[in-house]
């Protein structure tokens, strides 16, 4: 019964969020992002390897190998894809349930004989979803770009890559569905997240990095960065320049990470559903 | 039996207090009108029983159900009508009627025809199709109303349910719910007198937060005055109502407390009488009046 509910809820929540003004400003900017980037990947793709004799340093004169620059071409794309999972979670995560009291369809909505956790569950995968479809056409474009400039298919760290900016996009809903579980105003929600995400978490890093020289693995943005590491295993936001690398990140850097975002993503939503199970609509 | 029960509500709001100490019942089959300005707390107690809000202590259940121990259990008997509905604006009226029918358990089919039976009933057929974001304030009151009734619950709790719309459709609404309360329970809170005395049969007055007044403690003979359309030829026997007496267009009826007005209105028009005007003369003028005046 349970889990008829939440498919009703969650497709009528898809409905509401694919026909929205924010669905279709977000794949404007995705589309946009997609032709820039094609652009420039058609003019760019002969100059890389000039770009990693110069990144090499004591490496040059060195052969740069194909499979190398095919590697910086999926990095380039991913450090994108790593961008977009928080854009469009915040975009449709945010205003997820602050707006139920804002624009007052709590009213008719939460009286109904569903649970709260239903109600929660089904618009959050309805958010997810719409969030996975922006992540997927501009996925879709890399896939194809890589084929018609390298005439191959690259599959499975592409692959694993996609699936870790899924990752990443549950765990940046998660927190975005927690703090707008907590205000009444759609607009505090968006700036709360932002401002967690690209200031405070940037804060904390740059703290630890200077001051002691590690990296603190444990922050979001930090563990984020492994959709694209999984191609070259570098971060351009560290300032431990030592930790970098052009090899692709190894597996237990991605099993870390992974946990990370999927415990960010756990405890938010846990967080999350207590909050909006309690919340009183006044 | 008791349908609806409050049991010793209180509720604040920071140092507001807008409920204390709200305990009384509401029977099966009856019209509950919960009547105060604004402020006095109906619309608190509605949200409660609706789940809400949660009161600082007391016990607000359904069918014996307790709303906040149980309140999806509890809302499978209740359709309700909160404030001013408002709707995802990207779904349309057919949309949104759906997904309360699902949520209730109908199927696919039933959904269909439900959707037809209380667009009907409340009139919002003809733009159910259009996306609810362009809807005026009275086609929402209409849609909210049509999801109230989705299932058909049992129990209805209408919170000034003719809230925005036009006289025309305070007349149908009102209609509406005459016709419904003969087979639902019904809460109903207005601020206006006169909408409570034609649509419910108990009544009780709130105020800051309090009860103040309750129809059915109130044991003094209520005199109802009906004002009819032309001349009286032929009156019924209304004497199994009280003693009553009339004039060439109205008659005066010193009515039992048992009674409902509907009652005497039904026999009357079915006796070929078109009624004009209905009005009561009892207790519960004078309190609301002082509770109004009070109030402003």
């Amino acid at each position: 019964m349970a889990s008829g509910s939440i498919s009703v809820v969650y497709w009528h929540y898809l409905k509401n969020y694919y026909r929205s003004k924010s669905f279709y400003l977000m794949l404007f900017l995705d589309i946009l992002i997609l032709g820039l980037f094609t652009y420039f990947s058609f003019k760019y793709q002969n100059k890389l390897p000039a770009f990693f004799k110069t990144f090499q340093g004591s490496s040059t004169g060195k052969v740069v190998s194909l499979a190398l620059v095919r590697s910086a071409f999926n990095y380039i794309w991913e450090f994108v894809l790593q961008l977009l999972p928080v854009f469009a979670a915040v975009f449709f995560g945010s205003p997820a349930l602050s707006s139920e009291i804002e624009s007052r369809t709590a009213f008719n909505v939460f009286p109904l004989p569903v649970s709260r956790f239903v109600l929660h569950l089904g618009k959050f995968f309805a958010a997810l979803t719409v969030t996975a479809v922006i992540l997927g056409i501009f996925a879709l474009g890399q896939f194809i770009n890589f084929f018609l400039i390298y005439h191959i298919f690259e599959v499975s760290t592409f692959y694993i890559s996609i699936l870790l900016s899924i990752v990443l996009a549950f765990s940046i809903l998660s927190i975005t569905f927690l703090v707008s579980s907590i205000f009444n105003k759609n607009l505090y929600a968006y700036i709360t997240v932002f401002l967690l995400y690209f200031l405070i978490f940037n804060a904390i890093n740059i703290v630890f990095e200077f001051l002691y020289d590690y990296t603190p693995v444990y922050l979001l943005s930090n563990a984020a960065s492994i959709v694209y590491r999984v191609y070259i295993n570098f971060d351009p936001f560290s300032f431990t320049f030592s930790t970098g690398s052009i090899s692709p990140a190894p597996i237990s850097a991605i099993i870390l990470d992974t946990s990370v975002m999927m415990l960010y993503a756990l405890v938010a939503l846990a967080f999350s559903l207590i909050i909006f199970d309690r919340r009183e609509v006044k | 039996m008791s349908r609806i029960a409050f049991e010793g509500i209180y509720k604040s709001f920071s140092d507001v207090k807008a409920l204390s100490d709200v305990t009384f019942e509401v029977s099966d089959g009856s019209s509950t009108g919960i009547l105060g300005p604004n402020g006095s707390g109906k619309t608190t107690l509605m949200k409660i029983l609706t789940g809400l809000l949660r009161p600082d202590s007391g016990r607000a259940m359904v069918n014996n159900i307790s709303v906040m121990v149980n309140p999806k259990e509890a809302m499978r008997y209740v359709g309700s009508l909160i404030e001013q509905p408002e709707f995802y604006t990207y779904l349309s009226g057919y949309e949104t009627l759906e997904f309360a029918c699902r949520i209730r358990g109908l199927g696919k089919q039933e959904t269909k025809s439900e959707i037809a039976r209380v667009s009907q009933l409340t009139g919002c057929s003809d733009y159910l199709h259009r996306r609810t974001g362009g809807y005026s304030r009275g086609m929402k009151q209409r849609l909210g109303l049509s999801i109230a009734l989705a299932g058909d619950p049992e129990i209805l709790v209408l919170d000034e349910p003719t809230f925005g719309l036009d006289p025309k459709g305070m007349k149908e609404l009102g209609d509406l719910i005459l016709e419904m309360r003969k087979a639902k329970t019904i809460l109903f809170s207005t601020h206006l007198l006169s909408e409570a005395r034609t649509l419910c049969d108990r009544i009780i007055i709130m105020e800051s937060g309090r009860m103040k007044y309750d129809s059915k403690d109130d044991t003094s003979m209520k005199i109802l005055r009906i004002k009819v359309d032309g001349r009286i030829n032929n009156i019924p026997d209304l004497s199994s109502f009280g003693s009553y007496s009339f004039t060439e267009d109205s008659i005066l009826l010193n009515k039992r407390d048992s009674v409902n007005n509907y009652e005497i209105i039904d026999l009357l028009v079915s006796n070929g009488i078109r009624i004009d005007k209905v009005e009561d003369f009892d207790t519960l003028s004078a309190k609301y009046l002082s509770v109004v005046e009070k109030g402003s």
